[in-house]
């Protein structure tokens, strides 16, 4: 359940972050039931960045801040840098989408994942 | 701890109320934010969002017997109208067809009510300790 919670604020912050962050424009919007390459975007950077916490756990890695902290941020900033070469729904325009962009998502997926790591420490 | 509950579920209603005002049909942002200019479509789901997360801090301090049907009661209420004032004041989002009145209110209303509801269940499997009596 803690999983799933921090998947869906990951996903929805990416979701977020597209639509309000300067240099970052979606090139097909759509409105559902016609789910577009944003959503699809939207939904895989968000699953990355939800898997961060898990995949430290299968992989028996110790869990530490610095370690969730450095998988986010190379995601988030990864994910932004690779749509501003390859546009894929969403188009980052300039530098400042990826910076203004991928800070927040790394904020707010690095804060789901860090309380995703309290609760696992608690045993909930 | 509580202000970093309260600022999680804040975050989770305010991108629910976001996600559901610009993708769910019969929605429409009328002039849709890009920072730093900070328009109606932000500003509703902030309030909304605040709203939301206040449903479970206010009803305790009001009764202590909260249940899940005051929770849903709380939160159906709050969203249904404020996208019917929506429907008649446009704050920058605008309720096009009665069906994005229904949709919009009814996916805001199911996510207030899980973070409400999550709350709740966190706030009782970590009761807070019974307080000592003090010594005279």
């Amino acid at each position: 359940m803690t999983y799933l919670r921090s998947l869906l604020i990951s996903f929805l912050i990416v979701f977020f972050v597209n639509r309000i962050s300067p240099g970052i424009y979606i090139t097909h919007y759509q409105q559902i039931p016609t789910v577009m390459s944003d959503i699809v975007f939207c939904s895989f950077v968000g699953f990355l960045n939800a898997s961060v916490v898990p995949c430290y756990s299968i992989l028996d890695v110790r869990l530490t801040t610095i370690k969730i902290a450095i998988a986010n941020a190379l995601i988030s900033y990864g994910a932004f840098i690779v749509i501003a070469i390859v546009p894929f729904g969403v188009e980052v325009i300039n530098i400042a989408g990826i910076l203004v962009g991928g800070s927040i998502v790394w904020l707010v997926s690095f804060f789901a994942n860090y309380l995703e790591k309290i609760s696992r420490s608690f045993g909930t | 701890m509580v202000i970093v509950n309260f600022l999680k579920c804040l975050a989770y209603n305010f991108l629910t109320v976001f996600f559901a005002n610009y993708l769910l049909m019969g929605i429409e942002v009328e002039h849709p934010s890009k920072l730093p200019h900070i328009g109606g479509d932000l500003l509703f789901p902030l309030v909304l969002g605040l709203l939301f997360s206040s449903i479970y801090p206010i009803l305790k301090v009001i009764d202590q017997n909260i249940n899940l049907a005051r929770i849903g009661i709380v939160a159906g209420c709050l969203s249904f109208g404020s996208y019917a004032i929506l429907k008649f004041a446009p704050l920058g989002v605008e309720v096009k067809t009665v069906e994005g009145y229904l949709l919009a209110s009814i996916v805001v209303a199911l996510g207030g009510f899980l973070t409400n509801f999550f709350e709740m269940k966190r706030a009782n499997k970590f009761p807070k300790p019974p307080e000592m009596p003090r010594m005279s």
